[in-house]
């Protein structure tokens, strides 16, 4: 058996703080397989770009992980040391951000920042590496990449730029792309190039991306699997038909309601009442139980473990083998 | 446009901190750079006081400030208007040049003639006549008294030199001939000019072919203007220059206390006061109606508010005099028996006031010059709180001394300080008729507005005109004792001056503040 | 382009008409310069006399019109002081000025750069801090007394250094320069040191700034995520693009220290326009003054033509037509 392309075990993220370590994820663990889309969904704070930054080793202090491992093709690299994590990154792990307007550095020709991005990973001659960025261009879409080599990003389009971003995060053709967010800032119609043009990276080469979204129908449209991830963590993670359509976690069910294309009613739902809490706010037990309709006692004393059910995984006392009832002690 | 494009290198700044070892090398610093090596381009003594070591006149100062002989080698009166100078014979200017008569009546009009700035001072000279290569008859418009003082600060050029250099005129603003002037020397003094950079660096060297017995044994002085009082005063303490004029006031201690230098003190012969808008029938602003100055008594008690004592204790550090007349002690023809100034006495100042009809005092404006005499700040804030204390109130307004000079004269202040030192001519005359004489034509330039007295007015002509000197003593008693009763000036004090040095350094320390280099040692 | 630059030439025209004018009517309240050049024992025809063949007798703007009429043609007449043309007393001057200015300057910039790039980079480490408090110092200390306190210590004390002046000096045609001597380059320490320590502090403290700012930026992040190495990421990346504001900054700094420089001169006696144009003030020295301050008006206007070159040469944003 092949090991994944990426495995997360168990991870925990806190923020050191004047008060001591305040947790913002827990135990979060999944899996990708080569070529696989794998849809993170979750509100604003939930802790999905944090996850993301800590698998391409990225997190910012205070952030740090604390708990767990990552381990890229069967190997550990969350312990490695700074230099030879910098050197997966973009080599190994492409990263793909939200906003292609801001992601490219304004004072280079875009041809300049791709030569650098490949020479700083592959061996490669000043004029292999332009021709391996002409082709790059070419394959993310760019017409006539000779042309818009010696080009400034302010020169291109925003949905130009982000295909130029992903240019850049498969330079080195990395086995793994965490992309977050990577067509929120873009026109619907761009956007589908877009994420069409991941799908195909993800077929096409093997790729394993990372999809962290907001957009459910995105998630609809080309992810695989899904995980919802619920103040730091993660709730439920299946195939994507089953968790749009047959969410068993309680949250999942109030984030696809509240999405009218998937939900049988027109008229919107009110949000799930209350707000997700934020780290160091979390209650005991099932973070989301202050704001689940089925909780019950045992839900605030116990966090729930996920438990595995078919090809989906849940972490929920309803579905942990009894009850929401508390246990008997 | 014009550039100049000057040899390669050309040494500055302290190239003296090594050379001095061996040659006596007086490195010699002071605020501000002469403005040109022309000695008839201003009567400016701060010029003069550094080029009478380039250049001479026909008599000169002693270190004693007496006149002595110097290119004339004697003179006599051949009648009350006319004068006779005998020239020395064996003088050379420095670049070989004979010195003759032709040099003489070449510098009297270069000097004097219409639109120079020394056609004042030779204003009483009505004829120069050469007798023959050695001799030279002066004849004068009238009596004149000062004709001695007069040539000892006019300066003797070489005629051949200056016409060939194009610059037979001292004050040419149009053209460039003033300009040759700003480098170029050539006098028959104790020193002459090897370099010059305007307000970097002036270097002199002994002039070994100079007439007169060398009692100096300096062979060169570099002169650096530092225009930064603390600078100057750094430059010394570091030892890298060896003379230093008028030391600040708060610095004096310093200097003293380093080892290896030292303070020499002399009296100036300026002497600083204020003065008073005597004139005006009101004063504008003062609250009052008329003009309180008027009033002997109002003058009076201003006199009697200023503790003259204690600005020498706590601004001057003691260096200065309190004065009752406005002639220095040093000055000829001071009368001992005026030397009792006003008494500080604020109470009877305010019942002087009060009996004069204010008992509340009044307002006045007090313009002061920022730096024109030593300390003038300070002690024109002193005075504000010395008035204050007898009920007049003072607003004290502060002016560059370029616009005081313009504005002093102009009549355009009340009540304001000024300093007067008789220079060049070192007379009493020259004060009284600057300073004291009722304002009209030439007379009493600086004295608009202010004190008047037809009977003083009319003595100082006489003064000017007198040779005897008992009577000359006489007149010129009257006028300060005049002056004094009248209370015409408040008088404040006699500055000192304080050159720092180093220990090796032996110099003189005359009232009228000029370095006479030819008296100086070094060892 | 040339557009851009023939518009700004024509603006600095006008800056530097304005300024020569306004300085003809400050100077003409300061007093005159007739008993500076005549003494105080001068008579008053005299001093009419004077005071006509200067034309000071004339109104002020007929006086200013003629000061064009020469200023024209490079003529900005004779200073009543030095009895030099102006125009040559004033470039036998600027050299030292420019040494001095252009020593600071890239004294602030070789130091205040690396400084405000490590304090950005580390900002919580102890060498950060002390340079910060450093630079704190650096900002708020006068001139005239950081200028003798050098004075005391390195010239008083050690006698390391001469107090003022500016040394030996090299004569390239009309230019002189006293970086290529000894005595010339210990002449230029502390004089340099006075004027760049606020430089360098403020240059310090605005690039840290920015390099903070920019490394909280998009492109940044994701230039590490594309596995650049740090120093490419911190000065092919960050660096360049903190140095927009700098670059403006420091343009206008160097006209700032063109006004700097006249304490600094005044200090070290350094033999330059900002001492020149002191005497040519306490003198009432009109046509050095009024010369002085057209050609600051020139020498501000043309680094402001050079930054927004430079503008254009880092930035291709500012390149659209
Ligand atoms: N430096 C920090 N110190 C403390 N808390 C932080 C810090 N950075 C992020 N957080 C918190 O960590 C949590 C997770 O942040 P993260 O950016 O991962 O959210 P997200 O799920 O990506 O949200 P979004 O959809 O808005 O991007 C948030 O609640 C955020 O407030
Ligand atoms: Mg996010």
């Amino acid at each position: 058996m092949t090991a994944p392309a990426l495995e997360v075990r168990d991870l925990g993220i806190v923020f050191d703080t004047r008060r001591g370590p305040v947790p913002a994820i827990e135990g979060v663990s999944f899996a990708m397989a080569r070529g696989e889309v794998l849809g993170i969904v979750g509100e604003s704070g939930a802790g999905k770009s944090l996850t993301g930054n800590a698998l391409i080793g990225l997190l910012q202090a205070p952030g740090r992980i604390s708990a767990g491992s990552i381990h890229l093709d069967g190997a550990r690299i969350d312990d490695l040391p700074r230099e030879a994590q910098r050197r997966l990154r973009g080599k190994r792990i492409g990263a793909i951000f939200q906003d292609p307007l801001t992601s490219l550095d304004p004072l280079m020709t875009i041809g300049d920042q791709l030569v650098e991005t490949i020479r700083a990973h592959l061996p490669m001659t000043a004029a292999a590496a332009k021709q391996r960025a002409l082709d790059l261009l070419a394959e993310v879409g760019i017409a006539d990449p000779a042309s818009r080599f010696g080009q400034y990003p302010h020169q291109f389009s925003g949905g130009m730029r982000q295909r130029i971003v992903i240019a850049l995060a498969i330079a080195a053709e990395p086995e793994v792309i965490v992309a977050d967010e990577p067509t929120t800032a873009l026109d619907v119609s761009v956007q589908a190039q877009i994420l069409a043009l991941l799908r195909r990276l993800a077929r096409d080469h093997g790729t394993a991306i990372m999809l962290v979204t907001h957009d459910m129908g995105v998630i609809a449209e080309i992810a695989d699997r899904v995980a919802v991830i619920y103040a730091g963590r993660l709730v439920e993670i299946g195939p994507v038909a089953e968790v749009l359509h047959a969410a068993r976690h309680p949250y999942t069910t109030g984030l696809m309601s509240l999405i009218p294309s998937l939900s049988r009613r027109e008229e919107r739902l009110p949000q799930i009442a209350g707000a997700m809490p934020r780290p160091g706010q979390w209650p005991g037990g099932c973070s989301f139980h202050p704001r689940c309709p089925k909780a019950g006692p045992r839900c605030a004393l116990e966090t729930p473990r996920p438990v595995a059910t078919d090809a989906v995984r849940v972490a929920c006392h309803l579905f942990s083998g009894g009850t929401a009832a508390a246990p008997a002690i | 446009m014009r550039l100049h494009v000057k040899p390669l290198i050309l040494a500055a700044g302290l190239a003296a901190f090594a050379a001095a070892a061996d040659a006596n090398t007086l490195r010699f610093a002071e605020g501000q750079d002469i403005n040109s090596m022309d000695p008839h381009a201003a009567r400016d003594d701060f010029a003069l006081s550094l080029l009478c070591n380039v250049y001479e006149g026909l008599v000169r100062w002693n270190a004693d400030l007496e006149i002595e002989p110097a290119l004339a080698e004697s003179w006599e009166a051949i009648s009350d208007t006319e004068w006779r100078f005998h020239l020395r014979k064996d003088v050379t200017f420095h670049n070989g040049n004979p010195f003759t008569a032709d040099d003489v009546i070449f510098s009297y009009h270069r000097a004097g003639d219409a639109g120079s700035p020394f056609a004042g001072l030779l204003e009483p000279i009505a004829e120069v006549v050469k007798v023959d290569d050695h001799t030279v008859d002066f004849k004068l418009k009238r009596k004149y008294a000062l004709v001695l003082n007069d040539f000892a600060g006019w300066y003797i050029m070489d005629k051949e030199f200056q016409e060939e250099i194009g610059s037979t005129t001292p004050l040419d603003l149009s053209s460039n001939a003033g300009g040759a002037m700003q480098t170029m020397a050539n006098g028959t003094g104790p020193f002459k000019l090897v370099e010059r950079q305007p307000d970097v660096k002036t270097v002199l060297a002994a002039n070994a072919d100079w007439w007169d017995e060398k009692k100096h044994n300096l062979d060169e002085i570099v002169y650096t203007p530092i225009s930064n009082n603390a600078t100057r005063v750094a430059a010394l303490l570091s030892g890298e220059v060896d003379f230093i004029r008028n030391a600040p006031p708060q610095d004096i201690d310093r200097i003293e206390a380093t080892p290896g230098m030292k303070v020499m003190r002399g009296p100036h012969l300026r002497t600083i006061f204020f003065g008073m808008d005597q004139q005006s029938d009101s004063l504008p602003g003062s609250g009052v109606e008329g003009n309180p100055l008027k009033d002997v008594r109002v003058r009076k008690a201003i006199a009697m508010a200023m503790d003259v004592e204690g600005i020498k204790r706590s601004i001057m550090r003691g260096n200065s005099s309190p004065v009752a007349t406005q002639l220095a002690p040093q000055m000829p023809f001071y009368d001992p028996a005026l030397e009792e100034p006003i008494p500080f006495d604020p109470e009877g100042a305010k019942a002087l006031l009060a009996e004069a009809g204010y008992p509340d005092g009044f307002t006045l404006t007090l313009d002061c010059p920022a730096g024109s005499f030593i300390n003038d700040e300070q002690i024109c804030q002193a005075a504000v709180g010395m008035l204050a204390r007898i009920g007049i109130t003072v607003q004290l307004s502060m002016h560059p001394p370029v616009q005081y000079d313009t504005e002093l004269p102009a009549g355009q202040y009340s009540f304001y300080m000024l300093g007067w030192a008789g220079l060049p001519t070192i007379d009493p005359y020259n004060v009284f008729n600057a300073t004291v004489h009722t304002p009209s034509g030439e007379l009493g330039a600086w004295n608009p507005k202010g004190y008047s007295n037809a009977r003083v007015d009319e003595l100082i002509i006489q003064i000017g005109e007198e040779y005897d000197p008992a009577k000359r003593q006489e007149m010129i008693s009257e006028v300060l004792k005049t002056q004094r009763d009248e209370v015409g000036k408040i008088m404040l004090h006699q500055q000192f001056l304080t050159w720092g040095m180093t220990d090796k350094v032996t110099a003189i320390v005359p009232g009228d503040e000029y370095t006479r280099f030819w008296y100086y040692t070094m060892n | 382009m040339i557009a851009i630059v023939l518009r700004r030439l024509g603006s600095v025209l006008l800056v530097m008409l304005v300024v020569a004018a306004l300085s003809f009517l400050i100077f003409n309240f300061l007093g005159d310069p007739v008993n500076n050049i005549l003494g105080v024992n001068a008579t008053l025809e005299e001093r009419e006399a004077l005071r006509r063949a200067l034309g000071l007798d004339q109104p002020t703007w007929v006086q200013f019109w003629h000061f064009l009429e020469r200023a024209v043609v490079g003529d900005f007449g004779i200073s009543y002081r030095n009895r030099q043309p102006v125009m040559d007393l004033i470039l036998s001057r600027m050299p030292a000025t420019v040494e001095l200015v252009l020593c600071a300057t890239v004294l602030a910039l070789a130091v205040g750069v690396p400084m405000g790039v490590y304090c950005a980079l580390r900002p919580r480490g102890v060498l950060s801090r002390v340079l910060q408090m450093v630079s704190l110092i650096g900002i708020s200390i006068p001139q005239f007394l950081l200028g003798m306190l050098l004075i005391l210590v390195f010239s008083v004390e050690l006698r390391w250094l001469s107090a003022f002046g500016r040394g030996e000096v090299v004569e390239i045609g009309w230019w002189s320069t006293g970086l290529l001597t000894d005595s010339g380059r210990k002449a230029l320490i502390m004089p340099v040191l006075t004027l760049a320590v606020f430089q360098i502090s403020m240059i310090m403290r605005l690039v840290q700034g920015e390099m903070q700012e920019v490394l909280r930026a998009d492109f940044i992040k994701f230039a590490r995520a594309r596995g650049l190495p740090d120093r490419a990421v911190n000065l092919r990346h960050a660096l360049r693009n903190s140095l927009l504001p700098v670059v403006t900054v420091v343009g206008l700094q160097i006209g700032a220290l063109i006004a700097f420089a006249i304490v600094c001169e005044a200090v070290f006696q350094w033999p330059g326009l900002g001492l020149l144009i002191l005497q040519a003030i306490e003198y009432a020295d009109f046509p050095v003054m009024a010369a002085y301050l057209a050609l600051v008006g020139f020498g501000f206007a043309m680094i402001n033509l050079t930054v927004d070159m430079i503008y254009l040469f880092i930035d291709p944003r500012m390149r659209r037509k």
